[in-house]
């Protein structure tokens, strides 16, 4: 795209938005909406402080955009382009740093696969503070900085697919194990109830598990 | 531990409440002698308790591992409980057991840890599809070169282990499909194979596990296993040599 096109398409987005009244009126509402439950979960103390300022910054940001569209978007636009996607690439980044590391503290991911994904953030917010760190990739492929920091980033995400292969196929045979040693120690047990006269209340609560397991 | 000189026949049985039953009063009929076992690869109908009412030892998986985990679950239960030597076949009826005698013959006129019941070695009236006849031959003939010993029917679960071998899979056996991916490994580790000529026949009941796009699934997993087997290095915890001092 060749910065005239660009530049019409700003044109475009910053004459049209003023007319598109029912959109706007839908843009308030949603940022209406998220301003209030996120002043509701603040007050029940539903969630914690840094997530619910982080909503209520969305649902101001909304709002603005519905209020005042001339304004809110004549100031994102006037920024030069490469400002933008940093600060895109910078907020992506923010985000699956925050999400692992929230992961971890609520113990839904264990450490081990945590560290992938940090170093994948921890990437992407390097390309996005410092544009010179994927210069030399830049250099080799004749990319532009957005096309380099997606090639970056895509090759983290596959290691981390990867790593994930792995240790799916690790823990399948961990289970294959365990199910055989179950049922063989199941035998066993069944074996020593025959021998030694067992309880017969208790080996039809055994039976029943059986069945509804299986 | 100690072998207490017996034979077990294992199955491993995945929703065979049909066939099992007149299967199992087969092997009695057949070979009265042996202790059977069934394993219950976590069946959703009634195979377990079929097992258990015509007097059969039963292993009940908790949840379905195919039938590389099934049939090795069998082997360490026949090698905790003493056994000296194991026959595998199918749950579905394909390996008559009129045909158990070839292969405990073949065991003892051969010196070998594995007794496999082929189909093909003798040609006696097995028909099967075009495609998989010719899968099976390339399999054969590449899996032969590998373990440098005739194998004609790779991929037959009708078996009979000796008590070392039973030692070696219950400590390492492949995953789905696992019959020629496991000759290729117990070649490597110095186990030895022969084949006898059995007769195999329709199965009773259910279905086959490899059918359609399983066929070229089974191809190309067995193959890349094949390949892969080689360029891994030979385990000497699992070899021959040092496996019979431990049985």
């Amino acid at each position: 795209m060749t910065q005239a096109e660009i530049d019409e398409l700003v044109h475009r987005l910053l004459t049209g938005w003023d007319e598109a009244l029912g959109l706007r009126v839908f843009v308030l509402l949603a940022g209406g909406l998220i301003l209030g439950l996120a002043v509701t979960a603040l007050w029940k103390r539903r969630c914690s402080y840094v997530m619910g300022f982080l909503w209520l910054l969305v649902g101001a940001g909304t709002v603005l955009l519905a209020c005042y569209p001339q304004q809110f978007l004549r100031f994102a636009l006037s920024t030069p382009y490469m400002t933008r996607i940093r600060v895109i690439i910078g907020a992506i980044s923010l985000v699956v740093l925050f999400t692992t590391l929230e992961s971890i503290r609520r113990t839904h991911l264990q450490e081990r696969y945590a560290l992938l994904w940090i170093a994948t953030a921890l990437v992407l917010l390097v390309a996005a503070v410092f544009p010179g760190a994927v210069a030399f990739f830049r250099a080799v492929t004749g990319t532009e900085y957005a096309t380099a920091v997606v090639a970056v980033a895509f090759a983290f995400l596959v290691l981390v697919a990867f790593h994930f292969s792995i240790s799916m196929s690790a823990t399948q045979t961990k289970q294959t194990k365990i199910a055989q040693r179950v049922a063989l120690l199941e035998n066993r047990l069944r074996k020593l109830e025959a021998a030694g006269g067992s309880d017969p209340k208790r080996e039809t609560v055994a039976a029943e598990g059986v069945k509804s397991a299986g | 531990m100690n072998s207490n000189g017996d034979t077990i026949v294992i199955l491993p049985a995945f929703n065979e409440q049909e066939s099992l039953g007149g299967l199992l009063r087969e092997i009695h009929q057949h070979a009265p002698d042996y202790q059977v076992l069934v394993v219950n690869d976590g069946s959703t109908d009634r195979t377990a308790d079929v097992a258990a009412a015509e007097g059969a030892a039963v292993l009940d998986l908790p949840c379905n591992l195919g039938v590389g985990g099934a049939v090795q679950a069998g082997f360490r239960y026949a090698f905790e409980e003493g056994f000296a030597h194991a026959i595998r076949c199918d749950g579905d009826g394909q390996h008559p057991p009129s045909e158990i005698p070839r292969l405990v013959e073949g065991m003892r006129e051969n010196d070998v840890d594995l007794i496999i019941g082929s189909r093909f070695l003798n040609e006696e009236g097995y028909t099967s599809t075009a495609f998989r006849q010719c899968a099976i031959t390339a399999l054969s003939v590449l899996l032969s070169a590998i373990c440098r010993r005739r194998v004609t029917d790779p991929t037959s679960g009708f078996q009979l282990l000796n008590r070392v071998l039973l030692r070696f899979f219950s400590r390492s056996y492949p995953t789905d499909y696992p019959e020629p991916e496991a000759l290729a490994l117990m070649r490597r580790q110095g186990y030895d194979y022969a084949e006898v000529p059995t007769r195999f026949r329709e199965r009773i009941a259910g279905q086959s596990s490899i059918s359609g796009w399983g066929t070229a699934y089974y191809a190309v997993k067995v193959f890349l296993a094949l390949l892969v087997d080689r360029a891994r290095p030979v385990d000497p915890q699992l070899a021959r040599a040092k496996l019979i001092g431990e049985i």
